[in-house]
């Protein structure tokens, strides 16, 4: 079973993304932010990370980059509610860092499903 | 050259030869003793070392018997006499004396052995041994001495003795002084060696002579050899010099004669030589030279010369000349008279010229002439002299003789060379009569007297009158009185010759004189009587004086007082003549008057003469049109009068007609010296000259106001600001010109003027004619007379422009506020943006979750998806305000931006209703800007709908303008991110309702709108300022109520041509064929003319419905297909196409229409080739449109 880290300081959105994968039939871990979520991965094994990029502890592209050095085999997927940098400028940014697909927020289930499968088969 | 003159030097020769050497001459005996004194020097060497040795040895020899000192001392002696005398030797050998000085030189030796004998004699005498064997000692050693002595000195004749007998003879002395046999028998053998010693010294004497004398000849022999060969070469050599001499001689006398050629031809004398020689028949001229001078001088050449020339030559001479000629030669040739005549030839020419030719003959012994020469020389010049002077002379003898006076010359002596026809004639005297006979056998005494010491007196340099008087004595014993002029004559080196001397006949004067006195001297007479009587009537009158002399003092108080009065004037009075004569002038107390003269130098002259010369005319006019026309005074006008110090002094006067009065009779001048005042007039003018030229090149606003409001003088810039000219000035009022805000200021300001103060700074406004405020600031002050106000003074300046700055200023830093609001907004909307994306992620997902959960028609079901349309608006919204903070996916390629906003035109004007018209015009200069595209559409898009809608219901203009321009530092400051350079910049105006100003600032705002609620999401604006900004742009808004606005985006430009990339990106479907469109407005027609043409079609435009199917119904044309607009007058777009396709069945149409369309079923059924194509369009969209119909038309076709 693809296993897949949900990594977002916003409990809702984790939580929906939660439903929509398990519904899809992913096995779903989630982290609060980019510390917590390379902590859980010790533990933990995942196929793919969903990462948010503007967090308090440990910001996305910096978790990207890390997890680009460690865990050379897991996929990862960016997505962000833009800001004062712009939604686009950070998501491509995060894609240069090691991301394998970028989703905006905000999405439906289906989008996120796509953005998934994506990232999975890059 | 005579031969023997010329070698006479070796005659002479002999003279200088040395003499020769005969035997027993003179010359031998000085070379006999010279030779002998010669040898005495040379022998004297061994003399002295002889002499060294044997004194040594002796005084050796006696130290043991004889006192040391007396030795010693006699030692020192001998060395000193022996260094003399080699001293002497050392001498004669430098000197190497000729024979003759050899006789003293001998001497001196002489005296040299002779003080030597001494010395050694002195031994003898003095500290001579008493014992015997050292006296033989001494005697031996003296022996030996003679002896040497004798060998030595034997050359010369008892030169030896001059040593020997002081030597031995003290040395015999002594021993014939011991006496004893064996003293004297040693003085008697000192005796007899002595005596042998003078044999043998006479003998040697007589060889050594012998041997002299033989030399002396030999040499005599060997003089006379050399002396001749001497006297050869010196005659060869005299011989070479004299060959060379006469070569010389002979270039010389060569040269002599070229000289004398050129001398001849220098002098310009021809000459010519003649020889003669005898034949049987008489004399014949043999042979005939002329120098080519001569020729010339008659102007022939050479060989020109006639042949009978030299033959008789006489032929040439002038007939008058040729007697004279001929008798000369004659006389020269036969009696030698010498031959120099002057006389005239024929020339080449055959004219005569004047030449003076001299000769000279040379005869032989008979006395008959062998030959002559003689010299020719062109005098026509001095000859044409000579006639002139002759002529000259001639005259002035005509002068002499025929003047009336009389004129005579003497000597210095007085003896008369000279007399004049004139002087005869004075004298009664004929000029043989006078002629070398003393002036004073014709004068008076007196007047001889006088001419002489006269005479004296010039030459030695008095100065005399040059006009005397003489008496001459006529023949007849009259005495002749004359006015005499004399003159000394002189020669060429200024040496007194003569004394010339005129004479004027004054008898006639004289007579005249003697009368006048005559009659003088009876009028003296008369006067003497006359005095007489006059004496008694002075008496008379006398006492009459004193009676008026009391009336005078009334009259002299009167006028002193009247004088008094007129000298304290500064004014000057005269009286003048009518013809300008100062007769009269005013005294003054100092003498002079204002003019500087005195009384007495101006009385009597012309008064017009002080007057400055372009004064005079008018002063002139005056004069004789006004004053004298009529009794009174008249003014005269300003006029400038001399000073005696030169200066001009500007005076004003009257003159008073007083012709007809009986004491003045004349015109009274009264006149002031003003010109100080003038002067302080003309500063004063200048003065104000150039402060009216500062008031009126100011461009202050200058103005002086009477109190009650009327204008007394304004300056140019006042006049231009307010728009008023001088005339209108009069009629207006100071509130006429100051804005009704301010009159109650100006009121106020007046009576702070009233009260005597000025006020600074102040602030008010004109109002120029045309209704233009017009601000100023300035100052106010009054202008008082005894304290009361005369005139408010004003100096304002224009703060118009000033003004106008402060307001852009405080415009252009709101606006500035205004983008510093909108960035910090954007900060804001990106912040909020974010959360929001978070919020609605979870409310989208599982919204979209539950959906799925519920069956659709329920009420859930319809509820949920309400929340998802309502969260889907939340994300757009939230979409838009991120493009305004920071717009999203942008792709930024090189656009031509004239080329985005054709596109945006094209889709505007597609929805536009008819009353809105679209100009646009693109600066075809204007080039890329890096941009996404789709933002820029955006952007016009935006501005161009929110143009519409403020058009709305009204007739309006929409203008869209792209212009490249350059943006300054101070613009780019005012509107970030903005910075020096070039942009691309867009402007969309519309005049429509404008912008209320209180509302400008706020528009750019987010989710600010003016909208009814539903028509905008307030972003419209924010978004289009969010995206310039992004695209390092700025937008400024330029509204006015009523007017409308204007919107200016400036857009960094883009350097360099790239290919844009909307051409690149989009393909548009492209195709070919003829189609006709057809719409209502031409500009709709053109820019879909243009669309088509970019497709790839050949459109053909058509304006009006009926008009396009006029065309289908000419069969002639041909269309491939049709686009055209539905809301058309008369027949709309799809009453066409049905028109068109009972025609074409398969013509493909396009109908185009801003409102949604339902074509007609007959269009429709069985048929796709008809479509509907709803506007606005892209030309992408129409491109697809058309290439759909066609291919539908193409399926359609069987």
């Amino acid at each position: 079973m693809t296993r897949i880290l949900v990594i977002d300081d916003e409990t809702p959105v984790r939580a929906v993304i939660r439903q929509t994968l398990e519904e899809a039939g992913y096995e779903v871990n989630e982290a609060a932010d980019g510390e917590e979520g390379l902590a859980a991965l010790q533990t933990t094994p995942a196929d793919l990370i969903i990462t948010d990029i503007f967090m308090p502890i440990k910001e996305g592209i910096e978790t990207i980059r890390t997890v680009r050095k460690q865990f050379l085999h897991v996929k990862l997927l960016a997505i962000s509610g833009g800001g004062t940098r712009g939604m686009t400028e950070v998501l491509s940014a995060a894609q240069q860092f090691g991301a394998h697909h970028a989703l905006v927020k905000p999405f439906t289930p289906d989008e996120l499903l796509a953005a998934v499968a994506a990232a999975l088969a890059a | 050259m005579d031969t023997h003159g010329s070698i006479t030097p070796l005659s002479r020769a002999p003279e200088t030869f040395p003499p020769q050497r005969e035997p027993h001459s003179a010359e031998k005996t000085i070379y006999l003793e010279a030779e002998l004194t010669r040898l005495l020097y040379s022998q004297s060497q061994t003399t002295f070392l002889a002499t060294l040795v044997n004194a040594s040895i002796l005084a050796v020899v006696l130290q043991a018997v004889l006192p040391a000192t007396k030795l010693l001392a006699w030692f020192i002696m001998i060395i000193a006499i022996t260094g003399a005398r080699f001293a002497l030797v050392r001498r004669h050998q430098r000197l190497a004396p000729t024979e003759t000085q050899e006789g003293y030189w001998r001497t001196l030796y002489l005296l040299g052995t002779a003080s030597n004998g001494v010395a050694w004699g002195s031994l003898c005498l003095f500290v001579f041994p008493s014992d015997l064997s050292h006296q033989v000692f001494i005697a031996f050693v003296f022996g030996g001495m003679g002896a040497g002595a004798a060998t030595v000195l034997s050359s010369v004749p008892f030169a030896p003795l001059t040593f020997l007998v002081p030597t031995l003879a003290p040395l015999a002395i002594q021993f014939f002084l011991q006496g004893g046999s064996l003293g004297t028998e040693m003085g008697a053998m000192i005796l007899i060696f002595f005596g042998s010693i003078v044999l043998i010294m006479r003998h040697i004497h007589t060889t050594v002579v012998e041997t002299l004398e033989l030399r002396f000849t030999q040499l005599g022999l060997l003089d006379r050899l050399a002396t001749q060969t001497t006297d050869l070469e010196k005659t060869n050599a005299r011989l070479q010099i004299e060959v060379t001499t006469r070569t010389q001689t002979e270039q010389a006398l060569q040269e002599s004669l070229a000289r004398f050629d050129l001398a001849m031809q220098g002098t310009g004398e021809g000459i010519w030589e003649v020889r003669f020689a005898p034949d049987s028949k008489g004399r014949v001229l043999q042979e005939v030279y002329y120098s080519p001078l001569f020729l010339q001088l008659l102007g022939y050449q050479e060989h020109e010369l006639p042949q009978t020339f030299g033959q008789d030559w006489l032929t040439w001479v002038h007939p008058e000349d040729l007697e004279r000629v001929r008798t000369a030669m004659i006389n020269h040739l036969v009696q030698h008279v010498p031959y120099a005549e002057a006389l005239r030839m024929r020339g080449k020419d055959g004219n005569y010229r004047w030449f003076s030719a001299r000769g000279q003959a040379q005869w032989d012994k008979e006395g008959r002439p062998i030959r002559m020469a003689g010299s020719l020389r062109d005098i026509s010049r001095r000859k044409r002299l000579e006639d002139s002077l002759q002529t000259s002379e001639a005259r002035y003898r005509e002068l002499f003789e025929n003047a009336n006076d009389g004129i005579a010359t003497f000597t210095r002596d007085g003896v008369l060379t000279s007399i004049n026809r004139g002087l005869e004639h004075m004298l009664g005297r004929s000029r043989e009569e006078m002629l070398g006979r003393h002036h004073g056998e014709f004068v008076t005494a007196a007047s001889s007297a006088l001419a002489s010491e006269r005479t004296r007196r010039a030459i030695v340099g008095d100065n005399l009158p040059s006009l005397f008087e003489l008496e001459l004595l006529h023949k007849q014993g009259i005495v002749v009185p004359v006015e005499a002029r004399a003159r000394l004559m002189r020669d060429q080196n200024g040496a007194v010759t003569g004394v010339q001397i005129v004479a004027r006949d004054i008898t006639d004067r004289k007579r005249a004189e003697a009368e006048l006195r005559k009659a003088h001297e009876e009028l003296e007479q008369r006067v003497q009587e006359r005095t007489a009587e006059l004496h008694l009537a002075n008496q008379q009158l006398a006492a009459e004086v004193v009676e008026r002399q009391q009336a005078e003092e009334t009259i002299k108080k009167n006028e002193e007082r009247f004088r008094a009065l007129v000298e304290s004037s500064t004014d000057v009075v005269m009286i003048l003549d009518t013809d300008y004569t100062i007769r009269y002038r005013s005294p003054t107390s100092s003498g002079r008057g204002i003019h500087g003269y005195t009384v007495d130098t101006l009385v009597g002259r012309n008064a017009l003469e002080l007057v400055h010369p372009d004064d005079r005319q008018k002063l002139r006019e005056v004069f004789f049109t006004e004053v004298l026309a009529r009794p009174g005074v008249t003014q005269l006008p300003t006029f400038r009068a001399l000073h005696s110090d030169g200066s001009w002094r500007i005076m004003e006067g009257t003159n008073n007609n007083l012709l007809d009065h009986p004491v003045i009779a004349g015109i009274v001048y009264t006149g002031r010296d003003i010109t100080q005042r003038k002067e302080a007039e003309v500063a004063l003018q200048e003065s104000e000259a150039r402060y009216r030229t500062l008031i009126e090149s100011t461009y202050d606003l200058i103005q002086s106001v009477s109190p009650d409001g009327r204008f007394l003088f304004v300056n140019a810039a006042w006049l231009n600001t307010l728009g008023y000219t001088q005339e209108e000035l009069s009629h207006l009022h100071l509130f006429d010109v100051i804005h009704p805000d301010f009159h109650d200021h100006c009121q106020h300001i007046l009576s702070t003027v009233i009260a005597g103060e000025s006020l600074r700074n102040i602030q008010a406004a004109f109002v120029a004619k045309d209704g233009t405020a017009v601000p100023v600031e300035g100052n106010v002050t009054g202008r008082y007379v005894d304290g009361k106000l005369v005139a408010t003074q004003g100096f304002f300046r224009n703060i118009t422009e000033r003004l106008q700055v402060e307001k852009e200023k405080q415009a252009l830093q709101a606006q500035l506020a205004q983008a510093q609001k909108l960035q910090s907004l954007g900060t804001l909307a990106g912040g909020i943006a974010h959360d929001f994306n978070n919020l609605l992620t979870p409310i989208i997902g599982f919204s979209e979750l539950l959906k799925r959960t519920v069956a659709p028609g329920t009420v859930a079901r319809n509820n949920l998806e309400e929340v998802l349309k309502a969260s889907h608006r939340a994300k757009k919204l939230v979409q838009q305000m991120l493009a305004f903070s920071r717009p999203g996916p942008q792709t930024r390629v090189p656009v031509v931006l004239n080329e985005v906003v054709k596109e945006c035109t094209m889709l505007l004007r597609a929805g536009l209703p008819s009353m809105i018209e679209i100009r646009s015009s693109l600066d075809p200069t204007s080039g890329l800007v890096l941009a996404d595209p789709n933002q820029l559409h955006q952007i016009i898009m935006n501005l161009g709908i929110n143009a519409l809608q403020a058009m709305e219901g009204q007739e309006g203009i929409l203008e869209i303008s792209v212009q490249r321009v350059d943006v300054a530092d101070a613009f780019a400051a005012l509107h970030p991110p903005l910075t020096l350079g070039s942009y691309e910049k867009l402007v969309v105006r519309d005049n429509g309702e404008g912008i209320p100003p209180e509302l400008q600032a706020r528009i750019f705002d987010p989710f600010f709108t003016t909208k009814p609620i539903g028509k905008g999401s307030g972003l419209g604006l924010s978004v289009v300022h969010g995206i310039v900004t992004n695209h390092g742009g700025a937008i400024c808004v330029d509204s006015k109520p009523d007017k409308g606005t204007a919107f200016e985006i400036y857009l960094p430009h883009l350097e360099g041509i790239v290919k844009p990339a909307t051409e690149e990106n989009r393909t548009f479907a492209r195709g070919r064929g003829r189609i006709l469109i057809v719409d209502d407005e031409q500009a709709v027609l053109l820019l879909m003319q243009q669309v088509l043409e970019e497709l790839g079609y050949e459109a053909i435009p058509c304006i009006g419905s009926q008009e396009a199917l006029a065309l289908f119904l000419q069969t002639s044309h041909r269309f491939d297909a049709l686009v055209t607009d539905q809301m058309m007058p008369n027949l709309k777009g799809t009453e066409l196409a049905q028109a068109v396709r009972s025609l074409h069945p398969e013509l493909p149409i396009i109908i185009c229409s801003g409102s949604d369309l339902v074509l007609p079923e007959d269009l429709t059924q069985g048929r796709e080739n008809t479509i509907y194509v709803k506007k606005p369009f892209t030309t992408e969209k129409l491109g697809q449109a058309l290439q759909d119909v066609f291919q539908q038309g193409k399926k359609g076709q069987p």
